[in-house]
Parts: structure tokens; C-alpha cells; sequence
């Protein structure tokens, strides 16, 4: 049985079951540097390997941009 | 490295960008380049959610607001950019570290001589740093 979820705006088919952390390693995204929402929600880092896609979800993922000068 | 070493960034929108980090200082400034194929077409602020003067990190839901308005648009993500408001246009470690796009355009705009703010551009790629040019 495989669900269909929008991710990154394409349209994409997963396993039943497949959650967020799956995804993000399915495509060689580092978890600790990815932001991630689904349909519209930021999740936390910690709710990556539990959160399962549901049939017409939609995730998007990105790594983080930031940096700066870095010291005082 | 990725792509080309130049940047075509229109005078009125490096303006944007110079008055938006003029407008942060002290705290560092940051936001979004939009267009296509290394040109400038839309300038999209975005909030330091460090509200820092020596670090930025974009709030991560304006990230994905723009993300999604870019592609609405049919636009991709040409540069980042940021100020450093007392020291020089030019990627320091904490930049260097934290680039995590290889494809885009870092700009940095340098205002440690206030009246005469600088502006540089980058590419960066785990570390390495090369310089690119900007065209008006």
C-alpha cells in the first residue's frame, strides 16, 4: 500500500507508514540541519521519526540558512 | 563549484538589501534573493530569529513562505544574504559552517564603514570560499 504526498511541491509515493525521518534519508537530507513542515506546520526535531505521512500530506524541507560574523 | 561566477543584481534592489541592513543595525540583517539563472529579480527580507549582532538565522517559517512564493512564481533561490554591521564583507567560520547551499550566492554586505557600505558576493561549498562578481 503506498500514500501520496507532496513533497518540496512535486508529488511523490511512499510506503504506508513512511514518516518524515524516512523521507529525509531516502534523499540524503542531514536531519540536524533540515527545517521541516508539514501541511503548513513546522515539526520539532524530535517528532521527525514519529511523524508518519498520511495520504495527501504535504511536506517541505529545507536546510537552515544562518551564519553571521560568529564572534564578539 | 556550482554555476556561474556572477551575480546580475539591479541597482534598485541592491538598494533594498543595503537599506534593509542599514535598518537592523546593530543586529545583523538577512533575507532572500529570488530569480533565474544568476539574475536578481525579487528582494524578500526575512527576520533574524537570533536578532543578533554577530549571528543570523532565518526564521525557518519565512524560509518556507518564500521557498513556496518562489516557486509560485516560477523563480528559484539565486542568493542569501546578510550583513555583518561592524566587520568586513567576507564569509567568516561561523558563515563557512553553517553554508549549506552550494548553488546559491552568498551576499554579505559589510557596514563596518558606515558611510560607505560594502557589498560583496560568494560562492560557498563545505568551506571553500570564491569570490564572484556583482553586475549592476
Amino acid at each position: 500500500m503506498e500514500v501520496s504526498v507532496t513533497i518540496n511541491g512535486a508529488v511523490e509515493s511512499l510506503g504506508e507508514g513512511s514518516t518524515v525521518l524516512d523521507v529525509l534519508s531516502a534523499k540524503k537530507a542531514r536531519p540536524e540541519m533540515m527545517a521541516v513542515e508539514v501541511n503548513g506546520e513546522l515539526l520539532r526535531k524530535d517528532d521527525y521519526g514519529v511523524t508518519a505521512l498520511k495520504d495527501g500530506d504535504s511536506m517541505e524541507f529545507l536546510p537552515y540558512m544562518a551564519g553571521g560574523r560568529g564572534s564578539s | 563549484m556550482h554555476g556561474s561566477d556572477s551575480l546580475i543584481f539591479p541597482q534598485a534592489l541592491r538598494d533594498r538589501v543595503l537599506a534593509h541592513a542599514l535598518s537592523e543595525a546593530p543586529r545583523e540583517a538577512c533575507g532572500i534573493l529570488g530569480g533565474r539563472d544568476s539574475v536578481v529579480e525579487a528582494v524578500f527580507e526575512i527576520v533574524n530569529a537570533d536578532s543578533s549582532n554577530i549571528t543570523y538565522m532565518m526564521e525557518p517559517k519565512e524560509q518556507f513562505r518564500v521557498i513556496k512564493q518562489l516557486r509560485h512564481l516560477d523563480m528559484e533561490m539565486v542568493g542569501i544574504y546578510h550583513s555583518h554591521p561592524a566587520t568586513e564583507a567576507y564569509p567568516s567560520p561561523t558563515d563557512r559552517k553553517l553554508a549549506f547551499y552550494p548553488e546559491a550566492f552568498y551576499v554579505i554586505v559589510s557596514l563596518e564603514d558606515s558611510g560607505n557600505p560594502l557589498m560583496r558576493v560568494f560562492r560557498m561549498n563545505e568551506g571553500a570560499v570564491s569570490e564572484g562578481v556583482l553586475i549592476l
